[in-house]
């Protein structure tokens, strides 16, 4: 009973902080959790998917008002529903207690409501009801700093090749047409469990997330860039890759401790020390003077984070809220404390001396933190004086098909070509996170209004 | 799942509404509506449920083929023509099981008249089971069935009465019996009596016994100077029993004298009167006959035993009333009941623009003599009598004018009474018995007498207030006749015309002409 | 097969007799036609049990069973158990109901998976019924009436309810049941279905009255044109199949 005592104050609506997983691992570090934290967590966080249907069914078989003398926390009543109903043992964990005994003696009736509630719902299964909380497609990418293309294609080459984002399914494999050194499979494939997984030889990321460091596509031995908000580092060792791992070229920024350690165990992991100086502290707080040898510049500040899928349900039950909705009174004010926050970080990126091409990227899908803070960036005053201009569309993995939204660039001269400079995905329906990303680069050669130069001016790896 | 009850075809107005079951009706197997908790199609419940069970499809009215009269359980005979409106009520009450549905319709099937047959169609509305309503028509047959009703039984059966009783009075008009029927009608005294028929100078009683008829003579008598004789007729003997049979006949008279005649007293009467004038009115008829002396207001009673003893004719009766004009009254003062003395200047109605000849009487009318006023009277300086009584008479102190009553002019509205009387019916005595002569011309002339007579009683009722005491008077319910007397524009002329208080009238019975 | 019996001038045939899957209750003091109704379709199959239950003949709105068991009402004589006892099978439970509403065969419809309850039914006796019946247990009403026993007559092939049950409790119901259910009458429009007929999966007995068109619907609804014992035992299905509409 102990464990659903302690998963109970999860279920309660109480506004904390973090992700559930980090809540309930933090709390079992700190002493405060006794039970097992991967039971906790995989407890809740089902609990938390059929929250909805289960409150529905203690409701209508009036579990809580039947069984009033044992006084059972509505908390725990639905924890003990759950373990009762929905999984696949349908037993409660737990020795003799009241309360469970109270919940069993009600299942008859529990059970007959839940039929009732698939019933009335059209469904088998309540899982049909949950949005899928997986991704489409397992993106992993090669680490060429531990490995080649080539090699890894060797190493999966048990699985049929596919040469369709569509037809991707348990025991294929998808070489990414867009970002070279990526691969696609299904997610039921078992990545984390190999080798080369393991050993650092790939590095799974979803395919939105490479875009920026390929538009960045900075040349080895030539170029130095900052990633402004590195943690995890699945950025920064994509851009170590893309750099050779040539020394001294990237310079990692984080502010958060724990993230910092995340961030260099990604990057120990991934072999890119070499290459990669991890800075802890605030980025917004460096002097661009003390950088004048960096040319490159990745941003991708702290967003919404509504392009991700994976959270949803913890998110959501911890706030209180069933849907994101950009028009919540709540979400606007966080949307524009985000985007000021986003904006001030990158224009203080744009205003280092030597920078020639900066990327912003956000994995969110609301044009308040995507469109508009480009819009403002590239009309600021200061940054035009410094000659900051969107890179044009040719440049910015010029095939994909999904630009920035052509509305909200309407008072340009030249929305279609504006919005051709944003790179956007959709969660789900594009293969991955939703995702946003626009370069803007300045210096002679640079600028929308000048003639498109080949893009062979960076590495690349053969597929 | 499949849905069993949308697989038939012919339910395709079905799918369109969604929230009604389906149920498959229990007799046919058609499918209808679930919803109104019916579980038989309306035709099915139509075909196994008759609401009009318990009611006949056949049934007898009986027809009196000689009076072409129908009978009305339990025994009222009533005038209908086909396919009238009073033949479908005595049809329909003649239904049994009818309270049971509702009648939303009845008319008649036209057949022929000799068929003897009359189909009625009716439809009615009934429940047939707890909610459904439903609506039925058919088709009631009734056989008519010829037979006599008991008046024309009795009318073409012979020796039904025994006793018969003949009332007769020798004057020429029928005031006296129409006040007899008055009497009769409100003491119920022809309770007995079989048959009544009109018969000239009287009416003829017929009596199953003699001993109704003997109460029937004995009510007379209370009511007028009455005399009368018995006579039997031998009908059959049987001489070995020694029994026989006979018709009784009562020849009742009543005294030829009538209110407002004028009379001339025998001697002797006069001298046993409170040696009244011989020269006087008759003020009033009943057991007994009131004189009046116009000269001194004396009057004098002669019961009708005493007058049968020497009876006497009247002088002149009413239709010799002559209409004069008054021109001054002087009441002398003298007062006596309703009667004032006073001495009347008049002149006759007719000589007004031809001669001054003016009248100075002295007459018993002073209270009620206004000039301007009409009256009626006996002009006797123009008269010439043919009676031995009044030969007797010292005719040198007789006035020549004797005022009688007062003249009120009534419109023709006027007639139209806000009362009404009950009338008995009778049958006329055949004269000759050949029908064709009904609308011969004394029958008619007779018909137009006797409405006069008739609207004088009226008259003399209104005026009498005595006389109304003796009779019931019923209100008559007809509002445009009350409407029409309550006008303002009843002429100013008549307005002093006396009427009947409507507090003295009774409520209308049912059935204002009675069966004989 | 459908047939037709009275039981006493009754056509109430399902007041005087349970037909279940595994055995038959009928009352005592029928006529000889009535349990001739039974035996010669059930005799060699399933054992047809002359019974009274608590004393009274009205045995089918007394009990509730299944293939599985039977439910009594606390009434019931111990007499009347034991003989129950002897005469059913042995794979049947039979058990004792203490049950304010005791007239289990009005307040529970079942099938050999699914059973209606009256909504008013007390806790404990909706766990006897899951356990001694291996039903689910689902609280219901038919058409507005709470005696589910008395307004529906289900088997493992069908169902036939009230007459006035809407479309939409009809595909609510069916779901539930997993069966085919239809709105229906017998013995000539009587909407008392539970009372009118008594019916397992290859036989139903209805009251005479009941008309040509009504037995139709119950030959299909209940699939029993050509349905024979041997047949539907080897068909029975031991899980509830999700297969919802």
């Amino acid at each position: 009973m102990l464990l659903y005592k302690e998963s109970s104050q999860f279920i309660e609506n109480k506004s904390r902080h973090g992700s559930l997983q980090n809540q309930i691992f933090g709390m079992y570090k700190h002493k405060k959790l006794k039970s097992n934290p991967k039971h906790v967590f995989a407890l809740v966080s089902s609990t938390l998917k059929y929250l909805k249907f289960i409150k529905e069914i203690i409701k209508k078989s009036c579990l809580l008002k039947v069984e009033r003398k044992s006084k059972i926390p509505p908390a725990v009543a639905i924890l003990l529903v759950h373990d009762l109903l929905f999984t696949r043992s349908g037993r409660i964990q737990s020795r003799q207690h009241p309360w469970k005994e109270a919940v069993i003696r009600n299942q008859t009736r529990l059970r007959a409501e839940m039929t009732k509630l698939k019933l009335k719902l059209h469904v088998q299964s309540f899982d049909e009801l949950i949005e899928e909380d997986k991704t489409p497609i397992r993106w992993f990418r090669a680490n060429t700093v531990r490995s080649s293309c080539e090699q890894i294609a060797k190493e999966f080459n048990e699985l049929e090749r596919v040469y369709d984002i569509k037809s991707i399914k348990k025991g294929t494999i998808y070489y990414d047409q867009y970002i070279p050194n990526l691969f696609g499979v299904d997610p039921l494939e078992k990545i984390t469990s190999s080798a080369a997984y393991k050993q650092g030889r790939i590095i799974i990321q979803d395919r939105s997330s490479c875009f920026p460091a390929y538009i960045l596509n900075p040349k080895p031995g030539v170029d130095k860039v900052i990633d402004a908000c590195s943690a995890p580092g699945n950025k920064t060792t994509h851009l170590a890759s893309i750099l050779r791992n040539t020394p001294n070229s990237i310079i990692a920024f984080e502010k958060d401790d724990h993230r910092v350690k995340t961030l260099e165990k990604m990057c120990k992991m991934a072999g890119a020390l070499g290459c990669i100086e991890i800075r802890h502290g605030d980025f917004t707080q460096t002097k661009p003077e003390d950088f004048t040898d960096v040319t490159g510049m990745l941003v991708d500040p702290s967003c919404s984070g509504s392009g991700i899928f994976g959270r949803a349900y913890e998110d959501n039950a911890q706030k209180g809220r069933d849907v994101e909705d950009s028009n919540d009174p709540y979400n606007k004010t966080r949307l524009e404390k985000l985007s000021n926050f986003q904006f001030t970080i990158v224009k203080h990126a744009m205003l280092f001396p030597g920078l020639r091409k900066l990327v912003y990227s956000t994995c969110s899908i609301y044009p308040e933190e995507d469109e508009r803070v480009a819009i403002r960036l590239i009309e600021d005053e200061d940054l035009k004086k410094r000659g900051w201009k969107f890179s044009p569309r040719e440049r910015v993995i010029p095939d994909w098909p999904r630009r920035g939204r052509v509305e909200e660039f309407k008072s340009f001269d030249d929305p279609d070509r504006c919005a051709g400079a944003c790179v956007r995905s959709l969660p789900k329906v594009d293969g991955g996170i939703g995702f946003f990303a626009v370069c803007f680069e300045r210096g002679p050669t640079v600028g929308l209004d000048l003639e498109t130069k080949p893009k062979d001016d960076g590495l690349h790896l053969e597929q | 799942m499949p849905n069993y009850t949308q697989l038939d075809p012919m339910e395709q107005n079905q799918q369109q509404d969604q929230n009604r079951a389906t149920v498959l009706c229990c007799n046919c197997g058609v499918p209808m509506d679930g919803s109104t908790g019916l579980t038989m199609c309306y035709d099915c419940i139509k075909q196994n449920v008759d609401i009009t069970q318990g009611i006949p499809r056949e049934m007898s009215l009986s027809y009196c083929r000689n009076c072409e009269r129908f009978l009305q359980p339990p025994s009222q005979w009533i005038h209908a023509q086909l396919e009238s409106r009073e033949l479908l009520a005595i049809c329909l009450r003649r239904l049994k099981g009818l309270n049971n549905v509702r009648l939303i319709d009845a008319s008649f099937l036209w057949t022929e008249p000799h068929s003897m047959r009359l189909r009625v169609k009716l439809t009615v509305q009934g429940e047939a089971f707890n909610n459904v309503i439903l609506q039925q028509t058919f088709v009631v047959e009734f056989v008519v069935n010829a037979m006599q009703c008991p008046d024309c039984a009795k009318s073409y059966t012979a020796h039904t009465w025994n006793t018969s009783v003949q009332i007769r009075q020798k004057v020429s008009h029928k005031r006296t019996f129409l006040y007899l029927e008055q009497l009769i009608l409100k003491h119920n005294a022809h309770a007995d009596t079989i048959a009544i028929k009109e018969t000239k100078d009287g009416l003829d009683f017929y009596y199953a016994k003699q001993n109704h008829a003997m109460r029937m003579i004995d009510f007379l008598r209370g009511c007028v100077p009455i005399k009368y004789k018995k006579s039997e007729r031998l009908i059959t003997e049987d001489s070995h029993s020694g029994t026989a049979k006979y018709k009784f006949t009562y020849s009742v008279e009543i005294a030829p004298i009538c209110k407002d005649d004028l009379v001339v007293l025998p001697k002797g009467f006069a001298k046993s009167m409170g040696n009244i004038s011989r020269f006087v009115l008759c003020s009033k008829v009943a057991n007994l006959i009131r004189f009046l002396d116009p000269l001194t207001m004396q009057t004098a009673d002669l019961p009708g035993s005493v007058y049968w003893r020497a009876p006497f004719n009247s002088l002149s009766d009413m239709s010799q009333l002559v209409e004069f004009m008054v021109l001054d009254v002087e009441p002398t003062g003298e007062q006596r009941g309703k009667y004032m003395m006073a001495d009347v200047t008049v002149a006759r109605s007719s000589d007004m623009g031809v001669n001054d000849q003016e009248y100075y009487v002295r007459s018993h009318l002073g209270a009620i003599l206004h000039p301007g006023d009409s009256v009626l009277g006996y002009f006797l300086a123009n008269s010439n009598f043919n009676s031995a009584l009044y030969d007797s008479l010292d005719t040198e102190n007789l006035p020549d004018v004797v005022l009688v009553k007062k003249y009120y002019k009534r419109s023709n509205k006027r007639k139209r009474r806000n009362w009404k009387l009950k009338r008995m019916a009778r049958e006329k005595e055949e004269i000759g018995g050949d029908r064709s002569g009904r609308f011969s011309k004394t029958e008619q002339q007779e018909e137009e007498k006797a409405e006069r007579d008739y609207e004088i009683f009226l008259e003399d009722l209104e005026e009498d207030k005595e006389l109304r005491q003796s009779v019931n008077m019923y209100k008559a319910n007809d509002t445009t006749n009350a409407a029409v007397s309550s006008a303002p524009e009843s002429d100013s002329e008549d307005s002093d015309a006396p009427e009947v208080n409507v507090d003295e009238l009774l409520d209308e019975l049912d059935n204002m002409t009675l069966a004989k | 097969m459908a047939t037709r019996a009275q039981f006493e001038n009754s056509n109430e045939v399902g007041v005087f007799s349970k037909l279940t899957n595994s055995y038959c209750l009928v009352a005592l003091g029928g006529s000889e036609n009535f349990y001739s109704a039974f035996e010669a379709e059930l005799g060699d199959v399933i054992p047809v049990v002359h019974t009274t239950i608590a004393g009274t003949k009205i045995i089918g709105r007394m009990v509730a069973g299944n293939r599985r068991g039977l439910l009594v009402p606390s009434q019931t004589t111990d007499q009347e158990l034991m003989h129950l006892r002897n005469s059913l099978p042995d794979s049947v439970k039979i058990q004792r109901v203490e049950e304010r509403l005791s007239a289990l065969g009005n307040v529970i419809c079942c099938n050999d998976y699914v059973a209606l309850v009256h909504p008013d039914i007390e806790r404990e006796t909706e766990e006897i019924i899951a356990d001694t019946l291996g039903v689910e247990v689902f609280r219901q009403t038919i058409a507005g009436n709470v005696l589910v026993g008395s307004y529906c007559c289900i088997s493992n092939q069908g169902g036939l309810v009230h007459p006035q049950t809407p479309i939409q409790d009809q595909e609510e119901l069916s779901s539930l049941l997993q069966v085919p259910l239809v709105a229906g009458t017998v013995n000539r429009g009587s909407p008392v279905i539970g009372a009118g007929m008594v019916v397992n999966d290859w036989l139903s007995v209805t009251g005479l009255a009941t008309t040509a068109p009504e037995l139709s619907v119950i030959e299909s609804i209940f699939k029993l044109q050509d349905a024979q014992p041997d047949a539907i035992s080897g068909s029975l299905r031991d899980t509830l199949i999700e297969t919802y509409s």
